[in-house]
């Protein structure tokens, strides 16, 4: 189905095409955003526009890949994995980002899909070198034959889940040097958490452009918006009042802290609660009950304060002052 | 078409020169790329072109020859990685018409070329009739310049610019010498071959037939007037005989080119013209052809008469039969087909001999002592007797036994006694006899 497109989702996605495409090689973009701000839906919009039409590359090339951090160790982040995964993305891509598409050519991806097979036969013969630096060092290499330019990474964020006495600081500084070595630009998505990835180095903060992908504010204009994505949300349910969902954009909002991922699983929890209930219409009650329960709320609020504090600029006089020989 | 390929698109080095990459160095170059060991991707290339027999990593076949599986490879190769210029780093275009004696188990390099940065192994150096380096006019190498021992091909990326058993590096000066003029021609000649080879686009492959049009063009006017060398005469005179065109080696298509002063590829390609020219004024320094055939049935005859002599004079220790066979340009293949009680009577003969620890010092005492040798007069008592002073060179040269070192004397004597004429031979005044002795063996 395709998302909605509501005004600060448009926004942020050409932001992030925008840089992407214009970023330095070797440089991160780190488009950051709340849990259903619509990170993943843009994603694989923004590959598709970057990587262009896949008749026209040149063959066996990968303008983009995609690959997932994740926590893949006893719930910990493992770098080894990452680089096996970053290895498979270029041998063996899935190109799911090309799929629900209207841009990409029906044979094309049909000829994609016919050379992933082919490709992960092929590599089923071949066992790759077991150390991490020999994954590091075939994937620098592979990388650059294969003429990658854009390296995008999901969930951002598990790299910080790292063992006791790593630091997640020390994976993206070897994110960077690949970076560097590959001359790609890596495109990290991911919340609020992973703002430790730039914040330690200044080195890498230097290289990274970070986006925040914007949730709904209930001030002046936004609320106005936010309204408005409630509206055209709600169409799909039946309500037993049709000022039902205006009267309660209050609740949804608390509930959803302005996400447009949260609002409409918000109005389907609704719609599954007046289901059981045995309607076929969503009351009062129903909304309600679809609120989450407190400490849910509470988690929902702080990682929207999490992602909040970095809206807000540095106190540069506080900074300056507490420096010994700062510029006054 | 593919639009993603199993393995990177990686193209092949040296394009549209004489030093085009050759495909087998390519494979090992993909393979470290690719993070994965050389067997394993041989396998899959292997098993990506249909062919249900396994090779094994130095048995491969990737510059030419070897029929149908040769082809299937390098269709599967091109097809995994989507570069369509493969076929430009082999033989392929040749295969048709040329019969190429490419040695697939010794590699062969320029030592200066390796100096170069980003060096790659080319595809001329797999010719064994390309002596010297045209560019740096240094001597081609199969061995280590330190240690003596002869360099395996097909060897992993980051081993090959390495000595395989001392670990030396490979790259070095090199050893400059006074060429003939003949030997400077055939090298520049294969080299333009291999340039001509190289270009994509311009490289095709040759009708088979192109060849007998210039043997048929040259017989009808010349094969009666008694004016050509006895190997040409040998070749062509299976044509008139019997009608039997063989496909040339490259040393008889150069005896040939140098024979009407064309150029090979002129044969190849324009061949009505190359016949129709005047020949070569055999009165002139160029008298008898120099570029020996491994197929050639005298060289093999030379061979089996080698092998026959050192067991008559038993020597101690026999060096292996193939290593015996390279120094003389004869195939294993050809010799067992030819004379197999000999190459039967060697075999036994050596493993009586030869306890399996000795081999290896063996082996080595018998290239040292084909260098050392090979630098001196050789007196026809060493078959007999080796000198004490060459054998406790190389004794100290490869640390071996003195009675290890003497018997690798003993052999390469022998063996060089058997061989050709040696460059430094046709520096000199050319001797007739000489000559017909080589071509048409002792």
């Amino acid at each position: 189905m395709e998302p909605l497109l509501h005004r600060n989702f448009k926004r942020d996605r050409s932001l992030v095409l925008k840089l992407a495409g214009a970023a330095e090689p070797g440089s991160f973009i780190f488009p950051v955003g709340t849990s259903g701000v619509g990170k993943t839906v843009m994603e694989p919009w923004i590959i598709r526009k970057l990587a262009g039409d896949p008749e026209r590359w040149r063959t066996g090339t990968l303008p983009a890949i995609v690959a997932r951090a994740s926590r893949a160790e006893k719930g910990f982040f493992s770098s080894k994995d990452f680089q096996t995964r970053l290895n498979l993305a270029l041998q063996s891509p899935d190109f799911d980002w090309l799929d629900n598409s209207n841009d990409v050519d029906r044979r094309a991806l049909c000829q994609l899909r016919e050379d992933q097979v082919e490709s992960g036969k092929v590599w089923s013969h071949l066992k790759l070198h077991a150390s991490e630096r020999e994954l590091r060092v075939a994937f620098e290499r592979q990388s650059v034959a294969r003429e990658v330019k854009w390296v995008f990474v999901r969930d951002g964020a598990s790299i910080c889940g790292t063992q006791k006495g790593k630091d997640p600081s020390d994976y993206i500084l070897s994110c960077m040097e690949i970076a560097e070595q590959t001359r790609t630009v890596w495109v990290i998505f991911g919340v609020a958490r992973m703002a430790k990835l730039w914040q330690t180095h200044g080195e890498v903060r230097r290289r990274s452009t970070v986006i925040p992908l914007m949730r709904y504010f209930d001030v002046e204009d936004d609320d106005i918006a936010f309204a408005q994505v409630v509206r055209t949300v709600a169409r799909q349910y039946k309500f037993s009042s049709p000022d039902l969902v205006q009267n309660n954009v209050g609740l949804v909002y608390a509930t959803t802290a302005g996400s447009y991922g949260q609002v409409k699983a918000f109005f389907a929890r609704a719609w599954s609660r007046a289901l059981l209930s045995g309607s076929d219409v969503v009351n009062q009650n129903h909304l309600s009950s679809a609120v989450y329960g407190e400490e849910d709320l509470k988690t929902l609020w702080a990682d929207t304060r999490e992602f909040d504090r970095l809206l807000v600029p540095g106190d540069t006089r506080r900074v300056v002052e507490s420096s010994p020989t700062g510029w006054k | 078409m593919a639009i993603f390929t199993p393995l990177p698109p990686v193209s092949n080095r040296g394009l549209s020169s004489g030093q085009v990459e050759s495909l087998e160095h390519y494979v090992a170059r993909l393979a470290g790329i690719c993070g994965v060991r050389l067997g394993p991707l041989w396998r899959a290339i292997n098993s990506y072109s249909g062919s249900d027999f396994r090779i094994s990593p130095g048995k491969g076949n990737w510059e030419g020859g070897g029929g149908d599986g040769f082809q299937r490879r390098l269709a599967a190769l091109e097809s995994m990685t989507g570069v369509a210029t493969l076929r430009h780093s082999t033989f392929s275009v040749l295969l048709e018409t040329v019969s190429l004696p490419v040695n697939r188990e010794v590699a062969r390099w320029c030592p200066k070329c390796l100096q170069g940065e980003d060096a790659h192994w080319q595809l001329v150096w797999k010719l064994p009739l390309y002596s010297a380096c045209i560019l740096h006019d240094v001597d081609i190498e199969s061995r280590c310049s330190l240690c003596g021992s002869e360099q395996r091909a097909a060897k992993p990326l980051h081993r090959q610019m390495k000595c395989s058993s001392c670990g030396s590096a490979l790259a070095h000066q090199g050893v400059s010498r006074r060429r003939s003029a003949v030997h400077r021609w055939a090298n520049q000649v294969q080299f333009e071959l291999v340039e001509w080879i190289a270009t994509p686009g311009v490289a095709e492959n040759i009708p088979s037939d192109n060849f007998q049009i210039f043997i048929s063009t040259l017989v009808q006017r010349d094969f009666y007037s008694n004016r050509f060398p006895p190997l040409i005469k040998k070749f062509l005179h299976n044509y008139v005989v019997r009608s039997v065109m063989p496909k040339p080696s490259l040393g008889t298509l150069l005896n040939l080119a140098a024979l009407q002063a064309v150029h090979p590829l002129d044969i190849l390609l324009r061949p009505s013209e190359a016949a129709e020219l005047p020949l070569f004024d055999l009165s002139s320094a160029f008298k008898w052809m120099p570029f020996g055939n491994p197929h050639d049935r005298s060289a093999c005859s030379s061979a089996a008469l080698c092998l026959t002599s050192m067991l008559r004079h038993e020597c101690s220790f026999l060096p292996p039969i193939n290593q015996v066979l390279r120094q003389l340009a004869v195939r294993p293949c050809t010799l067992s087909e030819r004379f197999p009680d000999v190459a039967l009577a060697y075999g036994k003969a050596r493993r009586s001999k030869v306890p399996c620890h000795m081999r290896r010092p063996i082996s080595r005492a018998f290239s040292a002592g084909l260098r050392k040798v090979g630098q001196v007069e050789i007196d026809p008592s060493w078959c007999h007797s080796p000198p004490g002073d060459l054998a406790r060179d190389v004794s100290d040269l490869v640390d071996v036994a003195f009675d290890v070192a003497q018997a690798g004397v003993q052999a390469a004597a022998i063996v060089l006694t058997h061989c050709g004429p040696s460059e430094s031979e046709l520096h000199g005044p050319i001797d007739e006899a000489l000559a017909e002795r080589w071509l048409l063996g002792a």
